[in-house]
């Protein structure tokens, strides 16, 4: 048998393959699309996508971020059965890896499922990636609770498709150096060590924190950027520490931390009481990380509100919903990315994607009476009536402006104390 | 594959046994040079500092270099698995002393035991039938490939991919003369490696076990015509080669701090610079490899940022590879 | 019934196999010159992600950071690949095997790493976007002619991508056909012997090197185009491997094998991701690469030859 004859079938068999894939689509009907588009109290059927950190860096925001999201969508359907209008909202998860190719073919998994509205991604590179490829070409809405780089805003220019429910990093900066000239009395002439692991969340909030240092005075040395994978870190905290700054500003992940942190105290000239930090830290120190590396750090985070009636409510349903017990950050901000994406169809009375995400703004902006989850039914039957409500998260007032950003919004001032993230207060920042 | 002289002499490890006074003039002016260099980029204390780190390193290197070195010298394997073998020795270790409560010293001897069985087990299984059908070169490195593969997923899919601690003291330090630091755990570290090379070498040029590995890993054909009981003498390099390489893998992560299933694999190419530095097949140029490679990539932090500082191992493997394949501190004459 | 299900259901839906169908064709693409330089040439490429790398890197700078054209950017890039190639291989395809294998390996992730940490050129792990806004004008138009639904942008690359790996193929073949073809295969077989009829055989290797830094970095655009966004994580030492683990199950020395090998393990793969079992996602990722791992193992020791080579094709000494 000649190689030309192995060739030629070989490929007619590769092409018929890709020509079953086309044809079946005009076979096979359209799934996760347009169902029920047209007047009010037509039938709804959502699939939210969820993208979950469940390994890689983050992975400890993944099992409770599920949870969040879980909790909302029960509570969305049992609030418009109660409200009397036909909606049905079910969730479907893929693991993002914490890392950009990975989240892309997850988002594609999601997509495949049938997902019209995409509640994700968690770290910034992720989130870039996923609405480059996925939510920008094929026009689904996606709203990230975690994803903080100043850069994700821009591309909201682009199909109107990118959403937060989370402040970026500018506010986050912008509160930090207020915090350290605080503890420092004062900036002039005080020189800090700026350092972060080397990738979008390190390298962007580093030098927006440098920027926002330099222009209240202060100097900083750095930002020193490591490799999150190197093999040993003594070179990098022997940088760090040169010179014995007034203050350390670390920006890591909790699984690098570790190493890096254990080396700092090798050097003996450092301590967590100087250190300060940003969001993407867990609620208590893990396992791994020496406590004497973060018990003391002060740190700045993208807020979600610690008391008040709403918060309780969100703590007890917390409670009492299946799932881990740990709360962790940004936890409400997913809870609340996933009521959007109801509310959103609700008022596009579609669930095809491009229609909820001309909706996504208005429910959570100012206009219409406020109602918090607890009065969901009510923000529901509004919205299927026609009228405009202004949807207040857990996670704050929401109010989306037109980039899908949170202008306004809360930054928490916290500290580690024995082992456990303490919010010490709540600093509303932005207009 | 022709015979060739031993490359090293029984004499002196490391220094190469005949070569004229011009080239050890020449390796000692470049050794001023360098030394000067890094003076004058850093500072006697950094220097040092930086040469303290190197050395820590660069025994755990060692460590693992060695026994890919003698492997690849007796079978003409390379072991792409070897990093993988680091990683569980590091997972046997953790597996004793967390999840049985064995004490890290117990627990740290059942890991050597514990990668030497494997080593021994896929040399048994897998590389003896594969050698007896005459298997080839490609067909070889694919399948340490593949076993680097299964050996570090079946950790990761047992143990997960979050990072895991032994329970070792990863903050205290030590002041050492100078200003200069070395961490508890890192000082450990870097004796016990040391001291085990040591022992490496005087077992290697003393005992008649030793030296019949030598032998074979010079020269297979040469040594099964003076006697040697090949087969044994394989089984014993492979037992050594795992005994190393965990004890390499279980030290590194004491020094680290935290490991994840990637932990050796990420080094993998430095053990290769380190061996292909010292001379495939010469245990004594691994032994000086290793340590070369943790000491230069140290260094290299004093003079470029130290994000550069793995690609520096790479840099110098792909310039030895062009420059000197055969290696600088003996191992093969023949490319 | 509950315990080893299948969400056959994903299956069903032509976005699974038009994503299949292009992974097919990127990684058949790259696998094409891993086949010149391993089945034809008998030099153990170990490094073609880095000129898939190489390739894509040097596209989406040319387009992002110097303004070029993307059509310009796509003949310039491959020049660069090839002189990648080229620059590699001189001093290198004089060693013996296993060393440049390992320089290969070397070369790899020294490119993955240099990408990684020249961000001021790369854009680091934040990645680059927005080379492919030309390519993608092309599609979506094309998405609107064909009529598609939203649902199947991506058919317009897997057309591209089935034409581009047709072309290569058909090159390719030529090629092994080829008088030139056949002078591989003498490298291959018995470089002794040719450089006693007076031919250079270093020459024919690094030919055979630059081809496969051509083609490789072919795929490397494909990629790119696929991902719309480029981060050296695409690029790890991984790839290759599961190159060769396509190259062997289609068997060496077989360019349509090339093609089956990749169809074969790209649908395991991609398949396992829709598995359900009883097992974490992260423990479902480790499955594949434990099988990927076993597929290296088992062929090579059961059926070297894999499905379309001859028994013959595998140098059974080293």
């Amino acid at each position: 048998m000649s190689m030309g004859n192995r060739a030629g079938r070989t490929l007619a068999a590769a092409a018929a393959v890709a020509a079953l894939g086309t044809a079946a689509t005009g076979c096979g009907g359209d799934d996760g699309g347009s169902a029920g588009e047209g007047g009010g109290g037509a039938s709804l059927e959502l699939t939210v996508g969820v993208l979950l950190p469940m390994t890689g860096t983050s992975s400890a925001f993944g099992p409770p971020l599920e949870k969040a999201t879980k909790m909302a969508v029960k509570q969305i359907n049992d609030a418009a059965g109660k409200a009397g209008v036909d909606l049905r909202v079910e969730v479907v998860t893929a693991d993002n890896e914490s890392e950009p190719v990975a989240s892309v073919a997850a988002a594609r998994k999601l997509v495949t499922e049938g997902a019209s509205c995409i509640v994700g991604s968690s770290s910034s590179a992720t989130t870039i990636a996923v609405a480059q490829s996925v939510a920008i070409p094929q026009g689904i809405p996606m709203i990230t609770p975690m994803s903080t780089a100043a850069s994700i805003s821009d591309l909201h220019a682009n199909g109107g498709v990118t959403f937060r429910t989370i402040p970026a990093d500018p506010m986050q900066a912008e509160v930090l150096a207020d915090v350290i000239a605080e503890r420092l009395d004062g900036a002039e002439g005080k020189t800090i060590s700026i350092a972060g692991r080397d990738d979008a969340f390190g390298q962007g909030l580093t030098s927006e924190i440098k920027r926002n240092w330099e222009e209240l005075g202060g100097q900083a040395t750095g930002p020193l950027l490591y490799d999150p994978n190197a093999s040993s870190y003594n070179d990098v905290a022997g940088q760090i520490v040169d010179g014995d700054p007034a203050a350390y500003v670390i920006i890591d992940l909790p699984q690098t931390y570790a190493k890096v942190g254990a080396a700092l105290l090798r050097t003996g000239k450092f301590s967590a009481d100087d250190l300060f930090i940003a969001g993407g830290q867990p609620a208590t120190i893990p396992e791994d990380t020496p406590p004497e590396a973060l018990n003391g750090a002060v740190g700045a985070s993208p807020g979600f509100p610690t008391d008040g009636p709403l918060v309780e409510a969100f703590d007890a349903l917390w409670d009492r919903s299946p799932g881990v017990e740990q709360q962790q950050p940004y936890m409400q901000n997913g809870f609340d990315a996933a009521m959007l994406c109801a509310l959103g169809a609700v008022a596009a009375q579609s669930t095809d994607g491009r229609a909820i995400a001309e909706e996504l703004i208005a429910p959570s902006a100012p206009g219409g009476p406020e109602y918090s989850y607890q009065e969901l039914d009510q923000a529901i039957a509004d919205l299927g009536a026609g009228e405009d409500v202004d949807f207040q998260g857990v996670s704050g007032p929401l109010d989306l402006d037109d980039n899908g950003d949170i202008q306004a919004g809360y930054v928490n001032v916290y500290r580690y104390i024995d082992g456990k993230l303490t919010v010490e207060r709540q600093v509303q920042a932005g207009d | 594959m022709t015979g060739r002289q031993p490359a090293v002499s029984v004499g002196r490890p490391g220094l190469p046994a005949r070569r004229g006074a011009l080239a050890r003039h020449r390796g000692a002016a470049a050794a001023v040079a360098a030394a000067a260099a890094l003076l004058a980029a850093g500072g006697l204390v950094d220097v040092a500092q930086a040469t303290v780190n190197g050395l820590t390193a660069g025994a755990i290197f060692a460590l693992g270099a060695v026994g890919l070195s003698l492997v690849y010298g007796s079978l003409r394997l390379i072991n792409f698995a070897h990093g993988d073998f680091l990683t569980f020795g590091a997972y046997a270790a953790l597996l004793a002393n967390a999840g049985l409560g064995l004490p890290l010293v117990a627990a740290a001897l059942v890991a050597l035991a514990a990668t030497a069985l494997l080593g021994v087990g896929m040399e048994l299984a897998m590389w003896r039938p594969m050698r007896a059908r005459g298997a080839g070169a490609l067909q070889l490195i694919l399948m340490a490939i593949g076993l680097a593969f299964v050996v570090r997923y079946a950790i990761a899919f047992v143990a997960g991919p979050e990072p895991r601690r032994l329970g070792v003291d990863v903050t205290s330090s030590y002041d050492l003369p100078g200003g200069l630091r070395i961490g508890q755990t890192e000082l450990w570290v870097t004796v016990i490696a040391f001291a085990v090379l040591a022992a490496v070498v005087v077992l290697l040029r003393s005992s008649s076990l030793g030296k019949q590995m030598r032998a074979l890993s010079d020269d297979v054909d040469l040594a099964e015509t003076t006697g040697v009981d090949t087969g044994r003498v394989i089984i014993v390099i492979w037992a050594f080669a795992g005994v190393l390489a965990g004890l390499a893998g279980v030290l590194y992560a004491s020094a680290l701090g935290s490991f994840d299933p990637n932990v050796g694999f990420i080094i993998l190419l430095s053990l290769f610079a380190a061996v292909i530095l010292g001379g495939m097949g010469s245990a004594y140029g691994a032994l000086l490899g290793g340590v070369t490679i943790g000491l230069v990539q140290e260094w290299s932090t004093l003079f470029i940022d130290v994000r550069w500082k793995l690609v520096v191992g790479f840099a110098v493997l792909v310039a030895v590879l062009t420059l000197r394949p055969e290696g600088f501190f003996g191992g093969e004459r023949r490319l | 019934m509950t315990t080893l299900a299948v969400s056959l259901s994903a299956f069903g839906r032509p976005e699974f196999w038009i994503g299949v169908g292009i992974l097919v064709a990127i990684y058949a693409i790259l696998t094409l010159g891993l086949q010149l330089n391993i089945g034809y040439t008998g030099i153990y490429n170990f490094g073609q992600v880095g000129f898939m790398a190489v390739g894509a890197y040097a596209m989406a700078v040319l387009v992002v950071e110097a303004g070029w054209s993307f059509w310009a950017s796509l003949p310039a890039a491959t020049l660069i690949a090839v002189a990648f190639a080229v620059l590699l291989g001189l001093p290198t395809l004089r060693l013996r095997t296993h060393y440049f294998a390992i320089a290969t390996i070397a070369f790899a992730e020294i490119v993955r790493y240099v990408i990684q940490n020249a961000d001021g050129l790369t854009g680091g792990s934040q990645g680059v976007l927005g080379f492919e806004i030309a390519w993608q004008t092309i599609a979506l138009s094309l998405q609107a002619d064909l009529g598609l639904a939203p649902e199947l942008a991506l058919v317009p690359l897997l057309i591209v991508a089935w034409v581009t790996l047709a072309v290569l193929f058909a090159v390719l073949l030529a090629l092994g056909r080829s008088p030139w073809g056949r002078m591989l295969r003498a490298v291959r077989e018995d470089e002794d012997a040719v450089r006693a009829l007076g031919k250079n055989a270093y020459a024919y290797k690094l030919q055979s090197f630059a081809v496969a830094g051509a083609v490789g970095a072919v795929s490397g655009y494909l990629l790119a185009l696929y991902l719309s966004f480029l981060s050296p994580d695409a690029f790890l030492a991984s790839v290759t491997f599961i190159s060769f683990a396509m190259l062997i199950v289609g068997g060496l020395g077989s360019f349509p094998g090339v093609v089956v090998g990749a169809f074969i393990v790209q649908v395991v793969l991609e398949g396992t991701r829709y598995l359900q079992l009883p097992l974490t996602d992260h423990q479902v990722a480790s499955l594949r690469y434990i099988l990927i791992g076993l597929v290296l193992i088992l062929v090579m020791a059961l059926r070297p030859q894999g499905i379309l080579g001859r028994r013959q094709e595998m140098v059974l000494r080293g």
